[in-house]
């Protein structure tokens, strides 16, 4: 067991990621923290809320695509791979500062920038106003942040696979297979919208988001009807996105067993 | 020891790098690695350390296979490649980041090979020319204290003090239980700390022979006008005259000019059959 895990050498790890990365970390605040400024400046509340689902993804796969890259990149790779330690503790490591670390703190950064931001600029904003983006909730704070959780693993693993299995742009590799999930998850979704109503129908909505479908129909004189699903088909939908987050967690594993330079 | 049997390697299918590729080396010994560009010098290296993967045979390391790369066996080797990343901390970061990961790590032969390489410790890696940043890590490598120690090129970018530096220190750290390797085309700067050499060319070892058992067998010479007595081997004209190679009869020992020996296994095939009849003859006799 010692071969796969010991505390010693995690630790280790731990102390080496931090070492030397302070400075790229306090660059990243800085771009963060203007954007908070322009978003408080322009939308106020409801644009801050609204922007950290796409802010916490972006940031966290940029990081994991960091992260893993350097298992890759020859001079990095050579560091890595020699380390004293097992695959199992790096890999730990990239999963701990992509995922378990990143996702509180950048939620705690974000917000309690964004508070003084916009008590700044729009006084007086109080912190439960900021998580509910204002007046106008689009629903519980709490879902919309399980919600957003759960986008951010499944792109986060996408980022992380990605990192692992491309020695050269992998960021793009990642936009590339981002699109092609989602457009081939709302065409199944679309189709799926044709066979249940038997109409010209458009898709806009997402199981993830909300647990109903809407489409554009011209019979009903061009409104959005709303399907309401029933929970389970809400559940099995965020299931499936839960079970291939997984999957891309396991093969980024296997492959970093077998990753060569 | 470290055993290599019918290894086959390649990058692309078509090119083979080594092919059916056989050695064996012993502890207690500093190998030079020499070969042409692209010969397969860092790669053999990358394989030995588990870096790369052989596409067939068997590499060993004592018991460790290096492809799986098991902590404990990492804890045992050290690579240095010519590029490779560290985080831009100061060279004592190194040994509070990097020194708990090896255990035989010693802090004392750290500090004072850094002290001979004249290294500025105020300055962090990344801020360190390329000279002093090699001879920070080459410092870090020699304390780790690791039972295997491969330096691809380790004086490239050394100016002559520091490579006479690196020479005591390298010499200093080798033990009867420790396997150097040093892979490089500058052989003139490591001539007095090789004993045994290994040259690769074409898919193979081509000369695998520790340098009394070259000597013994061969004799080196120079001179500034064509050489023209009997039994030679191979003659090369330097822009410092000739340098010749003759058989050895009488068995004295004399010293081995690494670079006319490597250029003389390259161009001439008698030699080299000579040499490497001996290699063939040993691994004969072991299976």
């Amino acid at each position: 067991m010692t071969n796969q895990f010991q505390i010693h050498r995690f630790a280790g790890l731990i102390r080496l990621q931090f070492a030397g990365n302070s400075i790229p970390y306090l660059i990243s605040y800085g771009v963060l923290l203007i954007l908070i400024i322009y978003l408080s400046l322009v939308g106020g509340l409801q644009l801050v809320l609204g922007f950290f689902p796409f802010a916490l993804c972006a940031a966290g796969c940029l990081l994991t695509s960091d992260l893993f890259g350097k298992w890759s990149d020859t001079g990095h790779a050579a560091t890595v791979l020699m380390m004293p330690a097992s695959v199992t503790e790096k890999y730990l490591v990239g999963i701990i500062f992509g995922l378990f670390l990143f996702v509180p703190v950048f939620f705690a950064v974000y917000f309690l920038s964004a508070y003084v931001m916009l008590n700044i600029f729009h006084p007086p904003v109080s912190f439960a106003d900021v998580f509910q983006g204002g007046k106008h909730a689009p629903e519980d704070p709490a879902v919309y942040f399980l919600n957003t959780f759960l986008v951010y693993l499944l792109l986060q693993s996408l980022a992380l696979f990605t990192a692992v299995r491309f020695r050269k742009f992998q960021f793009l590799y990642l936009v590339l297979i981002i699109v092609t999930v989602f457009v081939a998850y709302f065409y199944t979704q679309y189709l799926m919208m044709m066979n249940m109503t038997h109409l010209l129908s458009f898709n806009y909505n997402y199981f993830v988001v909300e647990g109903k479908l809407s489409y554009f129909s011209l019979r009903h004189g061009g409104t959005y009807p709303e399907i309401i699903l029933k929970p389970w088909i809400s559940y099995l939908n965020k299931g499936m996105w839960l079970i291939f987050a997984a999957g891309m967690y396991v093969a980024a594993y296997l492959r970093l067993k077998e990753r060569e330079i | 020891m470290i055993t290599i049997r019918n290894l086959d390697f390649w990058y692309r299918r078509k090119e083979a790098l080594f092919r059916d590729l056989n050695l064996e080396l012993q502890q207690g010994h500093i190998y030079g690695l020499l070969g042409r560009n692209g010969a397969g010098k860092t790669t053999l290296l990358k394989i030995l350390s588990g870096l790369s993967f052989p596409k067939s045979g068997e590499v060993g390391l004592d018991h460790w296979v290096p492809s799986k790369r098991d902590p404990f066996f990492l804890q045992e080797i050290f690579f240095l490649p010519e590029e490779i990343w560290f985080p831009n901390v100061r060279p004592e970061g190194l040994v509070r980041i990097y020194g708990s990961f090896y255990p035989e790590f010693d802090n004392k032969q750290f500090e004072d090979s850094l002290e001979r390489f004249e290294v500025d410790r105020g300055i962090s890696l990344g801020r360190l020319s390329f000279g002093q940043r090699k001879k920070a890590l080459l410092a870090f490598a020699l304390a780790c204290n690791t039972r295997y120690l491969f330096l691809d090129e380790p004086t490239n970018g050394l100016d002559i003090p520091s490579k006479a530096a690196f020479r005591s220190l390298l010499a200093a750290a080798c033990s009867e239980s420790r396997i150097i390797i040093l892979s490089t085309h500058q052989v003139r700067d490591l001539q007095s700390l090789i004993d045994h050499v290994l040259i690769l060319s074409e898919h193979r070892i081509l000369v695998n022979e520790s340098l009394d058992m070259i000597a013994s067998r061969l004799s080196f010479h120079h001179s500034s006008l064509p050489p023209d007595q009997p039994g030679i081997l191979f003659t090369w004209k330097t822009e410092m005259g000739y340098s010749y190679i003759l058989t050895n009869p009488d068995c004295e020992l004399g010293t081995v000019d690494i670079e006319t020996l490597f250029t003389a296994s390259l161009q001439n095939q008698e030699l080299s059959a000579m040499l490497s009849k001996r290699v063939e003859q040993r691994q004969f006799q072991k299976h």
